[in-house]
């Protein structure tokens, strides 16, 4: 019994042991597996086709035709894998022999299907191998072969096309982020990089209270923001606040020496402030911090295990800004955001001096210099060859300025230098459209072919407006040949050489205001110096959500005009007398009572609100009501006026009910919907839905702004006068008066001599009398004295 | 008061310039469009033609011309190349000259004068008027013409003792005398002329050069003569008896005034005159500038001396050392003199002289391009603005009077300036259509309105634009010139009753058929570019209705250039008033009405109880205005009989012997002049007219037409008859050489 209870228990023991021994295995196995430190972690994005199109179906038509998509690939990224998915549908009646689709990726085919009419519906999965993917913008492009039949094929037969649909469609990517490189002139283009699939994100690290902040400092955040949204290019990206580091963002620190030297010390970061100071690093983590995520507390493992209590996450970065004075730290951000070259190539500077060229008025993105020849290579148009029977079209696009009074009888000048292929039929042509709208074709009508330079197009400058325009060139190019003859479509050339120039005539600057629209198109009146000198911007609550608003909002606005904002003011009182434009940010009760007052609506205890009572009336016809009432937390408001401090310049408004719903609204700055909507002088955004819904209302006055010269000014103060109406009448009649009696009075003189020296007038009229009366009234005596004098001096 | 004034005008042209900037083109068209409206009704309503009313008018007017002036200042002058800059430039400063003289325009005529005769009393008519020289200028003229004025002359109304007249020969003078080519003639005229003084009973005076031409005849008369005033007279220009009793009564009242100017009355018609005779009764451009302009200058103390017709002050003139000769108006430089000397002068608008237009076109050519070269040596030489002593209105009038004159270098460049854009693509005119609408067409259409509202009186709407039209290719050659070289000028003497054998078009419209061809052609490249330049179609548009504007006016011009025939020896008068006939051979004697008069004969209507023997005798006995009483001895001419009423043609048959008596009933009455005037005013149908001489025009076009081709078959025929008989000469060779 003892044995068999002995070999129970060595029986049970050895199961036990094994299962221990199993168990620990697998707990040490797991263990190792669970905390290794992974240095890179693979992610996967989904990019859906619609958004890189932009369309949801792209119709390849023709016997031979393509179409080019950018894909971007952040600096950032390692890509590991790719794939791309979509669904397509071909024509019934095609050739399947003679028909395929054949997707490349910067010109390397990755797939290809044959357009089968028995399976007019297909879908794509295809695989894009990892190294074709570089960082920056890949070329990724769908391109078609079809055939109806294989004799007598005319070249664009309805029967020849076939649809990609983007819709549902996607690329799929998987990727490694890679580390923060630690050079600060490279370092910029890859932590702001506009090719990434999302919003950007900033932090700003202000380690005081705002309301302890310095102006100074405050400004030099906005003019940091404006820098860095202008590296996103055109990719929204949300600044925040904060009085700490936000792990899983790039952070920046600023403030002088004296500020943030605790800050430092607590991250164990080592710096040596003797000026304008700019440093880059990894970003320090802390484990206790509650908003680092699950994975980011993994990474502050190392391989045993082991947490430590400070780590850096090769992933993001720190920036520090700094110097020994509020001067040094507006030094160090300007130079940061001028930093456009990859020089430094070490992690920090100290700035010596920083000049700026002198910079002119209405500059800025994709703003057309005027009133001098322009070649495409500046305006963003490189040599283009348009090849095929219907090559895609190619456009210059660029701005005017926003209060460009476009005169109507000018011409903008176009002169092409192009050539183009022989064997074309006559009736292909380069047509030329302006803004979407055909306005003339060139006739490419040499059979032989052409080489031609100078060929010079006039176009009506009314065709143009105010902000973006574009001039569209789309190449038609027919090959000639008769009936079942070879028609040879890759001989179809047509070049536009990025030599031809453009020339715009010069026109004055003067637009009525208020219009929310020009700000939401580049910024202006601010960005009318692109550096937005002059203006300033005010926050009525020192509270991190209003400083947020008010980032957002510049950022999006340099970020239009693609110039950073180094001469704007941010200040936290509202100052007595601005000769400038001016903004306000903060929440309805916040606002002080003297701007209140220049709106029509009062926002305060009492609002004076406008309704329209037909949307088929005039802006102007609304009806008003005075009423005890809110915004509510889910809307904000953005108001423009005339500022109440000088003439002619511009206020514009940022409120809502609370401080949140402003910071809302500087982040909802961003999104196309209000950029697109929001105009007049009155706009209502409403948080409740995604894209945010925008209402605009004309309700202020109407002010004139733009005026250069000194007439221009008196000019403007006229139409700004509300007794213009009743000085024109006056003048006139005073015209009419005083030319009457020097008319009355030469006519005494003249008819004198028929009366042998007695006045006479000969129509003694109702005129005639009044003016009698006038002159015995106010000038009798005078005439007479100036009569006598006239005579002595022989004059008549 | 006038820095009030002045700061009013900068004000409201301020306004003009400024009130618009920001309003919509929808707004634009109401303004610019309302103001036409506003002004076509002012127009419409008699009450603002009178002044000082019609200042509203004016001032409607010129907003709508500054207003233009601004946007195509300020609009529409762009730099798009080096050639378009050249006829863009040519254009504006043409547009600009046609502007400044329509505002000066509207400025000169604010307030016409309309004065009150200042008749001398017969008590008056004592030896206290001052002495008075008639001065009859001549030089190539026919005896005859100065035999009448003479005569005329001599039966002036005034105090025999404070009277004389005197004929200034310079076709007679010492040194054409002496020359060999002119000796005979010149030696001939001047005992003839000389008979003729003594036989009339008046002066004869030559001298011994022809230096200074008119200006140097006059001075050297001044020289042999001591008149207190001096009335001078072209050799045609016949003098009514009261041109010295409603003339020198204001010299009397005022002792700074220089000159009376009285108008000249024309009888026989201008070249263009005549060929509308049959169509209507036409106002030509001398009546524009005698009724309306004249007296709009006389307002503004600026009536100037227009070389006849005008009594001056000895006193005044010598104290300029007479007649001023710089220019070859003599007559306009001598007044802006004085004027600028404090001296005044005044318009009588009342005819006391009856002339003679130029009779071809050749003669009227010559007379405006010396009025022509003349002004514009007075704006060159002695440019008003540069004169002390001027006021500005004074200025203002005698810059208009001179600057005026550019209307041929700026018909020109209207002629050719749209052709430009659609023969050679050349950028003149920069404006789309929408800004033509907003600004070009409201004021081109009150230019038209303005025109007839101060000069409607004396002229048919675009009769002004025609007499430019026709003159411009002439004139302008002829200013060019002046303008390189001021002093060249020379005096030219205009022919007068020169007779027209045969109807004809002058060959001087060749000129007009190269801007036909011109505009013609533009035209049709015009509607070739319609179709091939999309962009460019409001200009095109544009400029071909001006090339057909051009091409209408061109057609009008030549139809004016039609020569009528014209051999009568004296003109015919239209003349009303009645006469007692009676017919010796019938013993019958009735009372008829005067249909029109002439120094040879008359024509009436009466009613005759027998029709009148061919060539049998009439007497005639007529009661002028006056009241004096005429017996004249006739024979009839013609008869011709129309519902009851016989229309009859007399010729003086006792002219010859009492040549004085027929003169001073022809030509003695100044109301006659008066009457035909006014009947002038009512003028018909301005579309007949223009019709009228657009059909000319075309007949004219059609003609040359046919006669170059006829030159061309005979050229061609000539060619052919000289190969032919080439050929025919080889064939008889070869028939000769071939057994």
């Amino acid at each position: 019994m003892a044995n068999a209870d002995g070999a129970e228990l060595l029986l049970w023991n050895s199961r036990h042991l094994v299962n221990k021994l199993f168990s620990f295995i697998i707990g040490i196995f797991s263990i190792v597996l669970i905390l290794t430190p992974t240095p890179a972690h693979a992610e996967n994005l989904i990019i859906p086709l619609q958004k890189l199109t932009q369309t949801s179906i792209l119709n390849l038509k023709c016997v031979m035709n393509g179409y080019d998509i950018s894909l971007p690939i952040p600096n950032r990224w390692k890509v590991k894998k790719a794939s791309i998915h979509f669904n397509y549908i071909n024509s019934a009646t095609l050739k399947k022999e003679g028909s395929q689709l054949v997707v490349r990726v910067n010109k390397t085919a990755i797939g290809q299907r044959i357009l089968d009419p028995d399976e007019p519906e297909g879908r794509a999965d295809m695989n894009i191998p990892a190294h074709l993917l570089k960082s920056g913008y890949n070329n990724l492009s769908f391109e078609v072969a079809q055939h109806y039949t294989f004799e007598c094929e005319q070249p664009c037969d309805p029967n020849l096309w076939t649809d990609i649909i983007t819709e549902g469609g996607y690329v799929s990517i998987d990727y490694e982020l890679l580390p923060v490189p630690m050079e600060l002139a490279g370092v910029l283009d890859f932590l702001f990089d506009p090719k990434t699939y999302d919003k950007g994100r900033v932090n700003f690290v202000i380690t005081e209270e705002i309301s302890k902040t310095s102006d100074e400092t405050l400004t030099v955040s906005a003019i940091l923001a404006s820098g860095i949204s202008n590296r996103f290019d055109y990719l929204p990206v949300i600044f925040s606040v904060s009085r700490d580091i936000i792990p899983g963002l790039d952070n920046i620190v600023l403030g002088t020496k004296e500020n943030i030297s605790d800050f430092l010390d607590k991250k164990e970061i080592k710096v040596e402030i003797k000026g304008p100071y700019v440093k880059v690093a990894k970003l320090p983590l802390d484990i206790r911090d509650p908003l680092l995520s699950r994975l980011e507390i993994k990474r502050m493992m190392d391989k045993y295990g082991r947490i430590l209590k400070i780590e850096q996450d090769p992933d993001h970065a720190l920036i520090i800004l700094s110097g020994l004075t509020d001067d040094h730290l507006k030094i160090a951000a300007e130079s940061l955001a001028a930093l456009n070259f990859p020089y430094p190539g070490v992690d920090e500077m100290t700035i010596l001096e920083f000049n700026m060229e002198e910079i002119i008025t209405y500059t800025g993105r994709k703003l057309l210099p005027t009133g001098r020849s322009m070649k495409f290579k500046k305006l963003g148009f490189s040599t283009y060859t348009f090849l095929g029977l219907q090559p895609n079209s190619k456009e210059i696009s660029f701005r005017l300025p926003p209060d460009f009074l476009i005169k109507q009888n000018q011409y903008l000048k176009l002169s092409l230098n192009f050539s183009y292929a022989g064997g074309l039929r006559v009736e292909s042509g380069l047509n030329i459209l302006i803004n979407g709208t055909f306005v003339t074709v060139i006739s490419l009508d040499n059979f032989k072919g052409a080489s031609i330079e100078g060929y010079e197009i006039d176009i009506p400058t009314y065709l143009f407006s105010p902000g973006d325009n574009y001039v569209t060139f789309k190449a038609v190019m027919t090959p000639k040949a008769g009936e079942c003859e070879l028609l040879q479509t890759t001989s179809l050339f047509l070049t536009i050489f990025d030599n031809s120039t453009m020339l715009f005539p010069k026109m004055p600057h003067f637009v009525k205001m208020p219009k929310i629209e020009l700000f939401m198109l580049n910024g202006y009146p601010f960005t009318r110096w692109p550096d937005a000198f002059g203006s300033k911007v005010v926050l009525t609550q020192p509270t991190i959500p209003i400083l947020e608003a008010a980032l957002n909002t510049l950022a999006m606005i340099s970020q239009k005009n693609g110039y950073p904002l180094f001469s704007i003011s941010l200040a936290k009182e509202t100052p007595k007398d601005w000769d400038g434009d001016i903004m306000f940010f903060g929440s309805i009760e916040a606002l002080p009572d003297e701007i209140m007052e220049a709106t029509f609506l009062r926002l305060k205890k009492e609002s004076v609100v406008p309704y329209p009572v037909s949307k088929f009336m005039p802006d102007d016809n609304f009806a008003v009501n005075r009423q005890i009432s809110g915004f509510g937390e889910n809307s904000a408001a953005i108001l423009e006026f005339k500022a109440p401090f000088k003439k002619s310049n511009t206020a514009l408004l940022f409120t809502a009910q609370t401080q949140e719903a402003v910071k809302k609204l500087g982040e909802a700055m961003w999104a196309p919907g209000i950029q697109k909507w929001a105009s007049k002088d009155f706009v209502i955004v409403e948080f409740n839905t995604p894209e945010y819904k925008t209402s605009s209302l004309k309700t202020a006055k109407p002010y004139f702004v733009g005026a250069e010269s000194l007439i221009d000014k008196v000019r403007l103060y006229l139409y700004t006068n509300e007794y213009f109406v009743y000085g024109i009448g006056s003048i006139i009649a005073l015209f009419f008066g005083i030319s009457v009696i020097f008319l009355k009075r030469n006519l005494r003189k003249r008819t004198a001599i028929e009366e042998d020296g007695k006045i006479v007038d000969a129509r003694k009229s109702f005129t005639g009398r009044i003016t009698d009366v006038f002159l015995k009234l106010f000038i009798k005596g005078k005439e007479d004295k100036t009569d006598e004098e006239e005579d002595d001096e022989g004059g008549g | 008061m006038r820095l009030i004034y002045f700061i009013t005008v900068v004000a409201l042209v301020y306004l003009i310039y400024s009130f618009d900037k920001q309003l919509p083109n929808s707004d634009k068209i109401l303004v610019y469009w309302g103001a036409l409206a506003g002004l076509v009704a002012i127009y419409k309503i008699k009450f603002f033609k009178r002044a000082p009313w019609r200042l509203v008018f004016t001032m409607l007017a010129s907003f709508l011309t500054l207003k233009y002036l601004y946007w195509r200042t300020f609009e529409t002058l762009i730099y798009t190349g080096f050639f378009d800059f050249v006829g863009m430039t040519a254009l504006y400063i043409a547009e600009l000259h046609g502007i400044i003289i329509h505002l000066l325009g509207m400025f000169i005529s604010i307030w016409p004068m309309d004065r009150k005769l200042v008749v001398l009393a017969d008590t008056e008519m004592n030896d206290s008027l001052p002495t008075v020289d008639i001065l009859i200028p001549t030089y190539s003229e026919p005896e005859e013409i100065v035999k009448i004025t003479a005569t005329a002359a001599k039966q002036v109304d005034y105090p025999k003792d404070r009277l004389r007249i005197f004929i200034l020969d310079d076709g007679g003078t010492i040194g054409r005398r002496n020359s060999e080519e002119t000796s005979d003639e010149s030696w001939e005229r001047h005992y003839s002329l000389r008979k003729l003084a003594n036989e009339i009973g008046v002066g004869y005076i030559t001298r011994e050069t022809n230096k200074k031409a008119k200006a140097g005849n006059i001075n050297n008369a001044l020289n042999h003569t001591d008149g207190e005033l001096i009335l001078v007279l072209d050799c045609d220009h016949v003098p009514t008896r009261d041109i010295l009793t409603k003339t020198v009564g204001y010299f009397l009242r005022d002792e700074k005034l220089y000159l009376v100017q009285t108008p000249h009355f024309f009888i026989n018609p201008t070249p263009i005159e005549k060929n509308l005779e049959t169509v209507s009764n036409v106002s030509v451009e001398n009546d524009m500038f005698f009724r309306i302009i004249h007296s709009g200058l006389d307002f503004w103390n600026a009536s100037y001396f227009c070389g006849s017709a005008a009594l001056l002050r000895r006193k005044h003139l010598e104290e300029i050392d007479g007649i001023e000769g710089k220019t070859i108006t003599e007559d306009a430089e001598t007044s802006l003199t004085l004027h600028s000397k404090g001296y005044n002068s005044i318009y009588v608008n009342y005819p006391m002289v009856c002339g003679l237009s130029p009779e071809t076109f050749d003669d009227y050519v010559t007379q405006r391009t010396r009025w022509a070269q003349g002004m514009i040596q007075l704006f060159l030489l002695r440019n008003a603005f540069s004169l002390k002593g001027l006021n500005l209105p004074q200025k203002l009038c005698y810059f208009n009077s001179c600057f005026f004159w550019f209307f041929s270098i700026s018909r020109f460049v209207f002629y050719i300036a749209p052709s430009l854009f659609l023969l050679f693509g050349l950028r003149v005119y920069n404006a789309s259509l929408g800004d033509v609408i907003i600004y070009a067409v409201p004021y081109v259409f009150s230019t038209t309105f303005v025109m007839d509202f101060f000069f409607g009186g004396a002229r048919q709407p675009f009769f002004s634009e025609m007499y430019e039209s026709v003159q411009s290719l002439f004139l302008a050659p002829a200013i060019i010139s002046v303008l390189i070289n001021p002093e060249k000028p020379m005096f030219k003497v205009t022919a007068k009753g020169t007779s027209i054998e045969k109807e004809t078009l002058n060959p001087l419209a060749s000129a007009f058929l190269i801007v036909v061809f011109i505009n013609l052609l533009a035209i049709v490249f015009g509607v070739f570019k319609w179709f091939d330049n999309v962009l460019l179609r409001d200009v095109i548009v544009l400029t071909a209705v001006w090339c057909t504007y051009n091409l209408a006016m061109a057609f009008i011009s030549l139809g004016a250039f039609w020569e009528k025939k014209q051999i009568r020896r004296y003109h015919r008068i239209k003349a009303s008033g009645p006469v007692r006939v009676h017919i010796p051979s019938t013993n019958e004697t009735v009372t008829g009405e005067i249909k029109d008069i002439s120094l040879a004969g008359l024509s009436f209507e009466c009613k005759l109880i027998q029709k009148p023997a061919s060539a049998g005798k009439a007497e005639l006995h007529i009661v002028d205005e006056y009241g004096e009483e005429f017996n004249f001895a006739g024979i009839f001419q013609r008869v011709q009989l129309k519902k009851d009423v016989y229309y009859c043609g007399v010729k003086f048959d006792d002219f010859e012997e009492n040549f004085a008596k027929y003169v001073r009933y022809v030509y003695g009455s100044s109301s006659r002049w008066v009457d035909i005037w006014e009947k002038k005013s009512s003028f018909e149908g301005t579309s007949k007219l223009l019709k009228h001489l657009l059909l000319l025009g075309m007949k004219g076009f059609v003609e040359i037409l046919g006669s170059y081709f006829s030159q061309v078959k005979d050229i061609a025929l000539k060619y052919l008859r000289k190969n032919s008989r080439l050929r025919s000469i080889k064939i008889f060779k070869a028939t000769n050489v071939d057994p």
